[in-house]
């Protein structure tokens, strides 16, 4: 471990934030106005180019914490949060499985990510199709006997959001597929093969060698779709849903939507977006602080 | 090296940018965007400042169909629109029109681009708050199109049609604002119920005499679901099938005149309205003779289901021309239906139409040669073809429609003759209302998880809702209503 | 290998059922570009009764396909190589270095993670146009690189952070600058992470259609998505010409996916080599 009493002489204690200027340079054009401009938004009744805006104080959040439609699409974000747990089992399993190198495994990994390949436009058709009262799935559940199970999975509130979980869960597994099979590629092979040797089942291989392998790509994983629920997934709720049936499935990110683009009131959509980014960055500074108590304690390198 | 230090160069360009517009919209509260021309007007009169400030000429002096595009120096105008997904064989025709205007007119370039429905009204806000944009662009009627001149990024026809132009449209009255007019359609979608003969026949119905009272149609509706076929297809997953039958057939015949929109979205009470609770008190009447699945059913795909034969009627929607040629290609015997009125009032009784335009904008620097465009594309030969390459009507009076030739289309022009001004109540009422009540309606109602009472309790939520959160809007109607 | 059979046949099973799954809506893409409009009303999910290529043709010729096509790899790769090779350097400090700054700067891009480009769309557009970038390569890569290095510099932090102490230990002792560790080892090591953000990032730009819809106005900027979208009317149904669109704009991704996996491969066999 680097001492770190060392004093760096003043170059080296400046490399990170050379090796850090680019990213900053460009995620500052991309991100500092946009989200001065939010913040500035929230506060106003906004106009346009021709006409002012003008300050109108805390008005747009109240309107917001006061908008029932507000927080059933929070309430159906949290239930997006779901997804991740189910991901992360899946995406574990079919890791570890690939890995074991089963006859055949490249055709399998090839198709497994495939989903993740397809345009969410591409989905949202078709798994609109397979999902309508008189779709596929229906059908089969009735001709395997099982007709009391079939639902309008899509055309009602109880069962519209579950179904949209499910096509978010087939379509986000093929990515930590491939990020946990990434990160058991970059393993060295002899851990898992002494676990072997040691006559370890699969099971047990899985639960002491693989998964504390993967912990941090787990936790990345994690993060990044935890972020996904939250704020990644307009694009199918839109092709799915549209927010139906009787706004059902309306998620933060399309209350957004709808409040700054059909409904034409900025301020209202930016109070929205700035309580989301705000509700976010308290869990970040949660995490952070725990990192560093993790850290604090030595386990973290 | 060297183009690598450029590019890197203008990157630190670009972050000045950024930091500097930072400050500014940090230090300065107040004026968005930057340099607006007007200073702080109250919102329904800034539009108005904005529009006739300036260099424009006097209005309705070599305007339009009268202005000397030749004189204009050289011209490109873009033209932003959303082509054949609007109207199946439309972008065609524009190609032709804009290179007869070209040949015309060979200092002036038109380049029209496509857009996709789904990221339209982004586009169209996010080109109004930048003063960035065509010189002209395509937009629905009413409220559609007035929202954007009610933040001052479109002008009124006045400033770039001569009066000749503007009165040979009849149309233009959908938008009449403050004594103005703020779109310029071209053709109008119209909506009647589409039949397929046959089926109705199959059930005992006599195709000559359709219903022409609430019961007989309820009752028709009945035998043809007693014949073993779905009356009536609808697809709500998508929302909008929800105003097209609303608009088209059921919420319209509440209302009197536009005023009564515009008065109810002012301080109306939908919950105790009687009109409103007539009309969604019918469409409840009318649940069992839909298709069962319309809530998982798009648009399109319901009226998939009647072009295969499984339905007996489809509400009729934009580009239904098409539609209707389409089916008797394919050898289905098909007829037109308006829905039986069942008030008294001023839209109760006709053919739900409205026209569809451009706006020239704001920012524009050629007007002149926007208006004079626009005027263009409807000379009587354009329009004819227009008629001719996508079964479209003209909205102009300059179209002889005596030229048509189908048995529907005469059916409709007649409609429309008899009553041309029932137009498109979601137009007068706030866009918030689609998502909010119409959508949640239908869907709701189908789902089974509603009844009258709650649904047009909805509705009053969704306008009291959108009363606070649309203070700005909310004047902008009110002084729509006044004139 | 002696290995148990039933395991291995359940392990079959299982990886069986989510190509199946995954292979569901491919077959409807592929099956429904082969039809026309009129077979596909009376016939959407089987195979096509009288296959035609007349569909997959027009949604060449209803657009400008291989104007798209370029435009789309334009894109596409310039902002995933500027992302990642961005992110990269940004990364190596944040995991490797004890840099103080390192943990609060990584949790200001998850931050930024979070918001959805809808709500950055308005303002970034009036910083476009006040800077001239409307409709120019240029912006919209700087855009897309911008949107895309908070999850890159995250996801390569990650795998940095699980790079081996004692072999960066060794070129430290050796001599070896931050630089030098960065390009000799810690990248060629890290080879899987980087095909994986490449990989992901690719398709979010190939299929990215907001920012691509509103910042390139004109025909000849237009991508392939885009493109494709505008085939999808909200009034008829031509769900044939819609996938025949998004079958075009699908094959190359693919294509790029299966030329990537060989480094996974590689990778993988170096791995074993090593053990």
């Amino acid at each position: 471990m680097t001492g770190r009493a060392r004093v760096a002489p003043m170059p080296q204690r400046l490399k990170p934030w050379l090796f850090c200027a680019p990213l900053i340079v460009c995620v500052g054009i991309v991100f500092l106005y946009p989200l001065v401009a939010l913040v500035r938004y929230s506060f106003e009744q906004v106009g346009s180019a021709y006409i002012p805006s003008t300050f109108v104080g805390l008005d747009n959040y109240r309107y917001v914490y006061s908008d029932s439609l507000f927080w059933r699409a929070i309430t159906n974000n949290a239930k997006l949060l779901l997804c991740v747990p189910v991901l992360i089992v899946l995406s574990t399993i079919i890791a570890a499985v690939l890995h074991d190198q089963v006859k055949g495994w490249k055709a399998y990994r090839t198709f497994v990510f495939l989903p993740y390949v397809l345009s969410i436009p591409v989905v949202g058709i078709v798994f609109g199709y397979l999902f309508q009262q008189k779709g596929l799935v229906n059908s089969a559940l009735q001709n395997v006997g099982l007709g009391a199970l079939a639902q309008d999975w899509l055309g009602t509130s109880t069962w519209a959001l579950p179904t949209i979980m499910a096509v978010i869960i087939w379509k986000e597994l093929g990515f930590g597929v491939i990020v946990f099979l990434a990160r058991l590629i970059s393993v060295p092979e002899d851990m898992f093969e002494a676990a072997r040797i040691d006559g370890a089942g699969w099971w047990r291989r899985l639960r002491y060698v693989t998964i504390p392998q993967l912990a941090p790509a787990i936790v990345f994983y994690a993060i990044v779709e935890l972020i996904t629920m939250l704020s990644w997934v307009f694009a199918y709720i839109y092709v799915m849903t549209a927010g139906g049936p009787g706004n059902s499935t309306v998620v933060s990110e399309y209350y957004i939507y709808q409040q700054t683009f059909q409904n034409t009131v900025i301020g209202i959509g930016a109070a929205a977006a700035v309580t989301l980014l705000g509700f976010v960055s308290i869990l970040i500074i949660v995490r952070l602080w725990l990192v560093r108590r993790v850290e604090l304690l030595g386990v973290e390198g | 090296m060297k183009t690598r230090t450029t590019t890197i160069l203008r990157w630190a360009g670009l972050a000045a940018v950024a930091a500097s517009l930072a400050f500014a919209a940090a230090g300065c509260g107040g004026s968005s965007g930057g340099g607006a021309t007007t200073a702080a007007a109250p919102e329904t009169q800034a539009a108005t400042t904005a529009a006739s400030g300036g260099e424009t000429q006097a209005a309705g002096s070599g305007l339009g169909s009268e202005f000397d595009v030749a004189a204009a120096g050289d011209v490109t105008v873009k033209l932003w629109w959303l082509g054949d997904l609007e109207v199946p064989g439309i972008e065609a025709w524009m190609d032709t029109t804009i290179a007869a205007f070209e040949a015309k007119y060979p200092n002036v370039k038109v380049e029209a681009t496509t857009y996709d429905t789904n990221t339209w009204v982004q586009t169209q806000q996010t080109a109004c708050q930048s003063k960035t944009g065509p010189d002209l662009w395509y937009n629905w009627s009413g409220s559609w199109s007035l929202e954007l001149s009610w933040k001052g990024c479109t002008v009124p026809n006045e400033e770039v049609l001569a009066p000749s132009d503007i009165e040979a449209n009849p149309s233009t009255q959908e938008t009449l604002w403050q004594g103005k007019t703020w779109d310029f359609p071209l053709y109008k979608f119209v909506y009647p119920i589409v039949v397929n003969l046959d089926l109705v026949q199959k059930a005992g119905l006599d195709p000559a005499s359709p219903p022409a009272t609430w019961d007989e149609w309820i009752s028709a509706l009945e035998k043809i679901k007693a014949s073993g076929v779905t009356p009536l297809a609808l697809g709500l997953k998508d929302g909008f099938g929800a105003e097209i039958a609303a608009a088209g057939q059921l919420e319209r015949q509440a209302v009197n005149d536009p005023d009564t929109l515009k008065q109810l979205t002012v301080d109306g009470d939908i919950a105790t309205d009687q009109g409103w609770q007539d009309w969604i008190g019918k469409l409840f009447d009318m649940k069992p003779y839909f298709n069962s699945d319309a809530n998982s059913v798009t648009f399109a795909e319901g009226l998939a289901l009647w072009q295969n034969g499984k339905t007996a009627m489809v509400f009729g929607a934009p580009g239904v021309q098409s539609v209707i040629a389409d089916a008797q290609k394919s050898g289905m015997n098909v007829g037109l239906l308006t829905m039986p009125a069942f008030t008294t009032l001023g839209w109760s009784d006709g053919l739900a139409n409205t026209g569809q335009g451009f706006q020239v904008t704001q920012w524009s620097e050629n007007k002149e040669v926007a208006g004079a465009f626009m005027a263009f594309l409807q000379t009587p030969e354009n329009l004819q073809s227009l008629y001719e390459a996508t079964g479209s009507f003209p909205t102009s009076t300059a179209w002889d429609s005596s030229q048509v030739s189908s048995a529907t289309d005469q059916q409709m022009l007649d409609w429309l003759g008899e009553n041309n001004s029932i137009w498109w109540s979601a137009n007068y009422t706030p866009v918030d209302l689609d998502p909010n009540c119409r959508f949640v309606v239908f869907q709701k109602m189908m789902a089974g998880e509603i009844d009258v009472q709650g649904a047009l309790q909805t509705c009053q939520e969704a306008l009291v809702k959108w009363r606070k959160a649309n203070p700005a809007a909310l004047e902008n109607f009110q002084s729509w209503l006044t004139g | 290998m002696p290995r148990y059979w039933p395991g291995r046949l359940a392990k079959h099973l299982l990886l069986l059922l989510f190509v199946f799954a995954a292979l569901v809506p491919v077959y409807f893409m592929v099956a429904n570009s082969f039809k026309t409009s009129e077979e596909y009303l009376s016939n959407p999910y089987g195979i096509p009764r009288s296959p035609t290529f007349a569909t997959l043709g027009s949604a060449i010729h209803d657009g400008d396909l291989y104007r798209w096509l370029l435009n789309s790899f334009v894109f596409t790769v310039a902002s995933v190589l500027l992302s990642t090779l961005i992110g990269a350097f940004a990364a190596y400090p944040i995991a490797l270095m004890r840099w103080k700054p390192g943990p609060w700067l990584l949790s200001v891009l998850i931050a930024l993670m979070v918001l959805p480009p809808i709500v950055l769309v308005v303002p970034l557009f009036q910083v476009m146009a006040n800077a001239g970038q409307l409709n120019t390569y240029r912006g919209v890569i700087v855009i897309y690189t911008g949107l895309l290095l908070p999850f890159s510099t995250f996801l390569l932090a990650s795998f940095f952070r699980t790079m081996p102490r004692d072999l960066l230990e060794a070129a430290r002792l050796d001599g070896a600058g931050h630089t030098r560790m960065l390009v000799s080892i810690v990248l060629p090591l890290s080879l899987p992470a980087l095909v994986t953000v490449a990989t992901v990032q690719a398709l979010w730009v190939w299929n990215e259609v907001l920012i691509a819809v509103i910042f390139l106005q004109s025909e000849s900027l237009r991508t392939l998505m885009v493109g494709v979208t505008i085939f999808r009317s909200r009034y008829h149904l031509d769900i044939p010409l819609v996938m025949a669109g998004m079958l075009w704009a699908t094959i190359p991704m693919v294509i790029l996916y299966l030329v990537l996996q060989r480094f996974f491969i590689r990778g993988l066999t170096a791995g074993a080599v090593k053990g």
